[in-house]
């Protein structure tokens, strides 16, 4: 479903390498959690295989689709719910799936049956009409992944999903996620919340400063971990990486996020980025 | 191009619907006006019309003044089109959303042209048609006409949109590469904007050396005017290629001593080419750019890496409130060209007014010029009052600017007081800034004691203007809004203050000219009665004002902490 080999990204003429030969692979039916400290280079590779940032060496695919050579086809095949905010909020949320539905060429009774199915989840069907502008922090977050998934995206990817939702919301997006790896789609998201990724997860991908440090299904990470944690093996991934680079700058993430904190941020949700 | 439609009704949407919530007094208001500065520009534009008709249906030149009339609006056009193409194009926030679509970055950069095309449009014919059809009308001109004109005004912008779309290229070029953009593009939209006003106020002047005659000699004889200037004219209109040849086929001028129906079909060759071409080269090429330049500004600078920075000693609550302020208003190109429009443009209409007089003065004697630059520098004051103080944008949209932002200001540990106080600092140097410029070009080109009586005027009078702006717009901000160009323009507490000026100022201007008029006019045994009559006013008016801006302050002082809890995000 997604296949990444050997990714570099730098920012410009920076000498920093914001991803730093990064590969991994992401099967139908599976959940991929990416995790990783402020500033590691998450957001940067959800861009790259979004199409949204171009990339210097390496391999991106979606689908079998090359992103750099056919974005567009690429591009079909995924859903993309970013970590900022629907910029066009003065349509109404069915505007704006509306629009997203015209966009991936998804027709009338699809839309129709997948917004109802997705607005009564959420419980934003009164709210569909209204101005986006005069929504939630969260309702927002809400119509922007329903806009995601009009065309039922086979690769779903998404950037630190679970900011502002609230529990039942946060529940139901998990559910979603599920539900669609189960129809034999692939989730692709990145997080602070380890607790999240434990439970949810098939795979999870630790990147450090641009590197990939470690790929592997949660059985992986709980056989390598002392007490069978996500957060006691990130931090010790973690935690030996920051201390071996404490003084090497060569790999940090480029200044478009916040330079690498000394201590990831773990445990607790984050919109910091 | 799949998409396209779809991607422009998007961006249609979200320019012009209105939220249900907005206030029905507002959108009243704010139709009221938008209806007063069109029935104001229509009555110019038909008035011009209405007086030139008689002439050139005498003397001939019909085309050569559509040729004209074209070109103003084109002019126009492309002043405001390069910022429109600015933001929209190149600081636009959609960037990445729209690249994460399976839509070709083309296929948004199309649309978004023909957004721009639109608004134009829909501007340009609002005002064209209807002084184009009455001007055909009242010359008698064939059925052809009013078709044609249809197709040129509907064409029209193309050559603006093509031309700013140019010129914006180099400008997204250099501004690429410097790390602080929204600094740089402040800057780059204000020379922009002195250079446009600069050129009009120059092209005014050059006329007036040329020996073309002024508003009363064309007034009176323009039929004269426009048969000893037939050949300026249609030179003119030879070089303003193709808006002339659509002027032309309008008016079935023939053209290259052919006859007139394949003059016709010079004139509609000559357009359609030049057009297309334009419109084909400029899309291809801007087209290209604005791949690069959306990837230069989603990549960062193209310059070095980060250099880290020394913490800066303290200065303050006060000083990091204002410094904040400050950057936030210089780092946002619509915020910053709004905000300091008011301190260049009193310098520009100062200067130009003043050389455009002076060069009418040559042949007077010393008596009328003296009488006219004491005028001038009452003008001058009164220019400074309505745009170095009445257009302080800044100060007038000082909370609405904040946004969603303005919860981070309530979450800082400093009382409202102290925070509207750093605002109410920063927004009176940038007016007195306005004042002193204002002030040197008036002591420049018209000096005169008045001035100094006018500076002494200002001081109480900017501080009065600065806290009622400030007040007015912490009484009833507009913090949702998503885009700049909301936060400046669609502000209509932000109008009342500025039209307030503009009336307080007009009736200075009126009270101070009066008696500098019947000063310099009076028989000289009541000259002494008129001077302190004159200067008395100024006395009153400083003192009036002073009063004033204490009460302002007290007013401001009091009700400042109550306003700002009462707002909510």
């Amino acid at each position: 479903m997604l296949k990444i080999h050997d990714l570099t990204k730098v920012y410009g003429k920076s000498t920093v390498k914001a991803l730093d030969g990064v590969s991994l692979e992401v099967e139908a039916g599976e959940i991929f959690g990416f995790i990783g400290p402020n500033g590691a280079g998450k957001t940067t590779l959800i861009k790259v295989l979004t199409g949204i940032l171009p990339f210097n060496d390496g391999k991106v695919e979606i689908c079998g689709e090359d992103v750099k050579k056919n974005p567009r086809k690429a591009k079909l095949n995924v859903g993309y719910v970013p970590d900022s905010h629907i910029i066009f909020d003065k349509l109404t949320g069915r505007e704006y799936v509306d629009f997203m539905a015209d966009i991936y060429g998804v027709g009338i009774d699809e839309r129709k049956e997948r917004a109802q199915k997705l607005l009564s989840s959420f419980s934003l069907t009164e709210d569909f009409d209204r101005p986006i502008k005069d929504y939630s922090h969260g309702m927002k977050q809400k119509i922007s992944i329903i806009g995601a998934l009009i065309h039922d995206p086979k690769l779903w990817v998404l950037d630190e999903p679970m900011t502002g939702l609230d529990p039942q919301s946060s529940y139901e997006l998990k559910e979603l996620m599920r539900e669609h790896c189960r129809r034999g789609n692939a989730v692709f998201f990145s997080t602070h919340v380890l607790d999240v990724a434990e439970k949810i997860c098939d795979k999870v991908g630790i990147i450090l400063k641009g590197k990939m440090v470690m790929t592997g299904s949660m059985e992986e990470v709980r056989e390598a971990s002392k007490d069978g944690s996500l957060e006691d093996f990130f931090l010790s991934v973690a935690g030996k990486h920051e201390i071996a680079g404490m003084d090497d700058n060569s790999s940090a993430a480029h200044s478009k996020e916040p330079a690498a904190e000394k201590e990831p941020s773990v445990g607790k949700e984050e919109s910091g980025k | 191009m799949k998409g396209f439609a779809t991607v422009l009704k998007l961006l249609i949407k979200n320019m012009f619907k209105r939220s249900k919530s907005e206030r029905k007094n507002i959108k009243i208001f704010t139709g009221i006006v938008l209806a007063v500065v069109y029935v104001f520009l229509m009555f110019t534009l038909l008035s011009s019309v209405i007086s030139l008709a008689p002439a050139v249906k005498e003397a001939g030149g019909m085309a050569d003044i559509i040729t004209l009339l074209f070109t103003l609006a084109v002019l126009i056009m492309l002043f405001f089109g390069i910022p429109m193409i600015l933001s929209w194009l190149y600081f636009s926030r959609d960037t990445e959303f729209f690249l994460s679509l399976p839509v070709a970055t083309s296929t948004v950069y199309f649309a978004k042209i023909a957004m721009i095309y639109l608004s134009m449009l829909v501007v340009e014919a609002a005002l064209l048609l209807p002084t184009l059809i009455v001007f055909g009308a009242l010359v008698g001109v064939n059925v052809l006409y009013y078709f044609v004109i249809l197709i040129a005004v509907a064409f029209l912008p193309v050559v603006p949109l093509v031309l700013a779309s140019v010129i914006a290229m180099p400008l997204m070029f250099i501004v690429g590469a410097f790390r602080n953009r929204g600094a740089l593009s402040s800057i780059v939209m204000i020379v922009l904007f002195l250079l446009f006003f600069g050129g009009y106020y120059g092209l005014m002047y050059a006329l007036g050396f040329n020996g073309a005659p002024g508003g009363d000699e064309m007034g009176t004889d323009m039929t004269k005017f426009l048969l000893e200037n037939k050949d300026s004219l249609r030179l003119m209109s030879d070089i303003l290629l193709p808006f002339s040849s659509i002027a032309r086929l309008a008016t079935l001028t023939p053209v290259y001593g052919l006859s007139v129906g394949v003059s016709a079909l010079v004139n509609i060759g000559t357009y359609v080419g030049i057009t297309a071409a334009l419109l084909a080269i400029a899309l291809l090429a801007s087209s290209s750019f604005y791949k690069h330049s959306v990837m230069v500004m989603l990549e960062g600078s193209r310059g070095k890496d980060n250099k880290a920075r020394e913490f800066k000693a303290s200065g303050g609550v006060v000083k990091a409130l204002i410094g904040k302020e400050w950057r936030q208003l210089v780092r946002t190109p619509q915020f910053a060209l709004n905000s300091f429009l008011s301190v260049f443009m009193p310098v520009i209409v100062i200067v130009f007014m003043n050389l455009t007089m002076g060069s009418s003065l040559a042949d007077a004697d010393d008596t009328t010029t003296q009488t006219v630059r004491a005028i001038m520098s009452v003008v001058d004051i009164m220019v400074i009052l309505m745009i170095g103080i009445g257009m302080n944008m800044g100060a007038l949209t000082c909370i609405t600017r904040e946004g969603e932002a303005f919860a981070f200001s309530k979450s800082l540990p400093v009382d409202p007081v102290t925070q509207i106080n750093a605002k109410r600092i920063l927004y009176l140097i940038i007016s007195y800034v306005s004042i002193a410029l204002g002030m040197i070009a008036a002591v420049i080109f018209a000096p005169d004691w008045s001035l100094l009586g006018g500076l002494l005027l200002m001081i109480p009078y900017n501080y009065i203007f600065v806290t009622l702006a400030i007040y007015l717009d912490l009484t009833s901000p507009n913090l949702k809004w998503t885009t700049p160009q909301e936060a400046m323009k669609r502000n209509v507490r932000g109008m009342v203050p500025f039209l307030i000026n503009m009336v307080i100022s007009m009736v200075i201007m009126v009270a101070l000219l009066v008696t500098r008029i019947m000063m310099l006019n009076c028989p000289e045994e009541l000259l002494l009665t008129f001077t302190v009559i004159h200067y008395g006013v100024y006395i009153v008016l400083i003192g009036v004002s002073a009063v004033v801006a204490v009460l302002m302050h007290g007013m401001l002082k009091v009700r400042a902490a109550r306003l700002y809890d009462r707002l909510e995000v």
